[in-house]
């Protein structure tokens, strides 16, 4: 495969990975920068042992993993942990913002799982490239829906 | 709400996309900048170590002392330079396309071993420091009437032990602080793969 073709293909789905991680568009953006910038320079070391698809998420979520790093040199204003007081915040058309500010009160692991159920990867696949067994990734999902579930009927009839 | 409407509002998040030239552009920045700094921290090196032996050489000091002092210097230099390359060559011998679980584990061991290296950069720097500073002084010890260089010796000791013992920890502590926080991030995402 190509690299424009790459690029076209999953520049949206890294950046909403990245997005679901660091809830903070800018940083999400930088990243998903730096995840086309690995695989520019390694793909030709790619070795169809997985699909494309999956080798791409495997670097997206382990350059998520390492934001730590850039966020230590710039600043970044905590998410506050009680949600109920920022749900009245927005508005009706601001459902997504909402699911993403969820999505980023969850542990990093949580977030990068569910970020790539939600992007359609097969959960098979989600367990290969968080090195998680099956049982496992499939459990954390089902926990996870209903978190955000919860919280999202909350924010419904708020 | 449905698990579909979550896919579907998930999805709707979308942001404008950079050409790919801007990307292959900063690709191509990365290694040209990369591939600089390696040049200009061996170029300082061998500028250093030059000086330091044209010194040696040119001017043929006749004290042992000094002589030493030069050597001791060099080594200071060589250190920091094997230092620095072997800290680039671990933060580059990461595999980016590892399954999350493995990268975590491997992140975390090399920010330990980056946190060692960089101890013993800074001890090596005291040590050499510190016997750069007790040869000079020896110099002037003998020179001293002994009534003086008593107490200038045990100063010199003293002096020496307050770097070791004091500056020396909090120098480490400030620079191992970043890495500290980044051991113990990692350590508490392993946890989380379990």
């Amino acid at each position: 495969m190509k690299f424009e073709e790459i690029y076209q293909n999953y520049w949206q789905k890294v950046f909403r990975l990245a997005m679901g991680y660091v809830n903070d568009h800018d940083l999400a953006k930088d990243l998903t920068q730096d995840v086309f910038i690995i695989v520019y320079q390694k793909l030709s070391t790619f070795n169809k042992q997985s699909s494309i698809g999956t080798w791409i998420f495997r670097i997206a979520s382990n350059t998520c993993l390492r934001s730590v790093e850039k966020r230590q040199k710039q600043q970044t204003t905590d998410l506050p942990q009680d949600l109920s007081s920022s749900e009245n915040q927005f508005e009706d058309n601001d459902q997504i913002k909402f699911l993403y500010q969820c999505i980023s009160t969850l542990s990093e692991i949580d977030r990068l799982i569910i970020s790539l159920e939600l992007e359609e990867v097969p959960q098979n696949e989600i367990a290969e490239i968080v090195g998680m067994s099956n049982g496992n990734v499939r459990t954390k999902i089902h926990r996870i829906k209903e978190k955000l579930n919860k919280k999202m009927l909350r924010y419904e009839y708020s | 709400m449905s698990t579909l409407d979550l896919k579907n509002l998930w999805q709707q998040q979308s942001s404008s996309q950079p050409s790919i030239e801007e990307v292959l552009q900063k690709a191509k920045s990365y290694k040209k900048k990369s591939l600089q700094s390696i040049i200009v921290s061996y170029f300082t090196a061998i500028g250093i170590i030059g000086y330091l032996l044209f010194i040696g050489f040119y001017y043929n000091p006749e004290l042992v002392l000094t002589k030493i002092g030069i050597g001791l210097a060099i080594i200071g230099t060589l250190v920091f330079l094997i230092s620095s390359n072997t800290l680039h060559k671990l933060i580059n011998s990461i595999q980016f396309d590892e399954n999350t679980r493995n990268y975590i584990k491997k992140l975390k061991a090399i920010k330990e071993q980056q946190r060692k290296i960089q101890t013993t950069t800074i001890s090596s720097y005291f040590i050499l420091f510190s016997a750069g500073m007790g040869i000079y002084s020896f110099e002037l010890l003998v020179a001293l009437n002994p009534n003086y260089s008593i107490p200038f010796a045990i100063g010199t000791v003293i002096w020496i032990a307050i770097n070791w013992f004091v500056f020396r920890p909090k120098v480490i502590k400030k620079q191992t602080a970043k890495i500290d926080t980044l051991i113990q991030y990692f350590g508490d995402l392993e946890k989380g793969t379990n």
